[in-house]
């Protein structure tokens, strides 16, 4: 066959049945969880928000619920001094400063939340006292204990 | 044309069912492009969609000032040319659902092997050639619209279409010589 020419020609074609329907379909599907993704982001963008507010908080640009405290133990000559407590779960012993001016052994301690707290001086290693606090009890050992409420 | 133009303005405001009039309407020339070019029906229709799913995300930043096929095209070549650099799909043989889902009018005396030199033929030429006459030969787009798309000259684009018909008809002649 002599095809002497090929600017007449047409090309069709065959388009699948229904393809605007699916195409319409995938548009609203993909409209819905773009939306979806970007409340979805909102929404995230409002929990970061929240947790920096929080740490910030927490963490002492603002204030928080802690309080911090002096312990007073009058000094008599001894070596040194320790304070421990309920406030840090008896844990840890503190080194009280001799304070030579006023001649007392004092120690600044930070306590986290409100109630009330037990706490004792340690004097020597030896010596387990309440020493003046105002409010005391003693210990299983005998040993008295101070009580503070804030 | 005016029926475009109100489903454009209904379509921008996010009117479902006049952009689905707008797909109606260039349904067959923009699954035309994308099938030619692509040569797979699945994936030409995954194209498709995403085209759509474009040009309906993007319908507010369309100039109505310029011919929404030219725009639509840009569009769609853009989405194309994307696929096939993502996927390097684009099968280099001539499959048999794509020779069959091809129709030629306006030329009875074609066989099924004519079809398939001509689809050869086109398929040999240089990509901004081959994306002009499937153009022509789809009858998706007017000499103007052509014109506008390429930035030639109404006359520049008519001079190389006909160059590039003769070079297809050469082509096919060689191909009957061969057979």
């Amino acid at each position: 066959m002599k095809k002497d020419n090929t600017g007449d020609i047409r090309l069709t074609v065959l388009v699948p049945e229904g393809i605007e329907q699916r195409t319409m379909d995938v548009i609203r599907k993909r409209v819905a969880a773009r939306i979806l993704l970007r409340n979805m982001m909102r929404y995230a963008a409002g929990a970061v928000m929240a947790l920096a507010v929080t740490f910030t908080v927490w963490f002492g640009v603002l204030p928080h619920n802690s309080t911090k405290i002096v312990l007073i133990y009058a000094f008599h000559g001894e070596k040194k001094v320790e304070v421990a407590g309920s406030f840090n779960g008896w844990d840890e012993r503190i080194a009280m400063k001799h304070d030579v001016k006023n001649d007392v052994w004092s120690a600044e301690i930070t306590v986290e939340g409100k109630g009330v707290f037990e706490y004792q001086f340690i004097v020597d290693d030896v010596i387990y006292t309440a020493g003046q606090a105002e409010y005391k009890v003693k210990d299983e050992q005998g040993n008295e204990v101070g009580i503070m409420s804030l | 044309m005016d029926d475009e133009k109100y489903y454009l303005t209904l379509a921008k405001q996010g009117d479902y069912q006049a952009f689905e009039r707008i797909v109606k309407i260039y349904r067959d020339r923009i699954y035309g492009i994308v099938f030619l070019n692509l040569r797979n029906r699945e994936d030409t229709e995954d194209v498709f969609q995403d085209i759509f799913y474009k040009v309906f995300m993007n319908l507010k930043s369309y100039d109505s000032e310029r011919k929404f096929f030219t725009w639509l095209y840009t569009i769609t070549l853009n989405t194309v040319y994307t696929f096939i650099r993502k996927r390097k799909r684009r099968s280099v043989e001539i499959a048999v659902e794509f020779i069959d889902d091809i129709q030629v009018e306006g030329r009875e005396d074609f066989t099924r092997e004519d079809k398939m030199a001509l689809l050869q033929a086109m398929e040999s030429l240089p990509d901004d050639e081959r994306q002009l006459i499937i153009l022509r030969y789809m009858e998706a787009a007017g000499i103007d619209e052509i014109a506008e798309i390429t930035g030639l000259s109404e006359s520049n684009v008519k001079v190389k279409l006909h160059r590039i018909r003769k070079r297809i008809f050469e082509m096919m002649e060689g191909h009957d010589e061969k057979g």
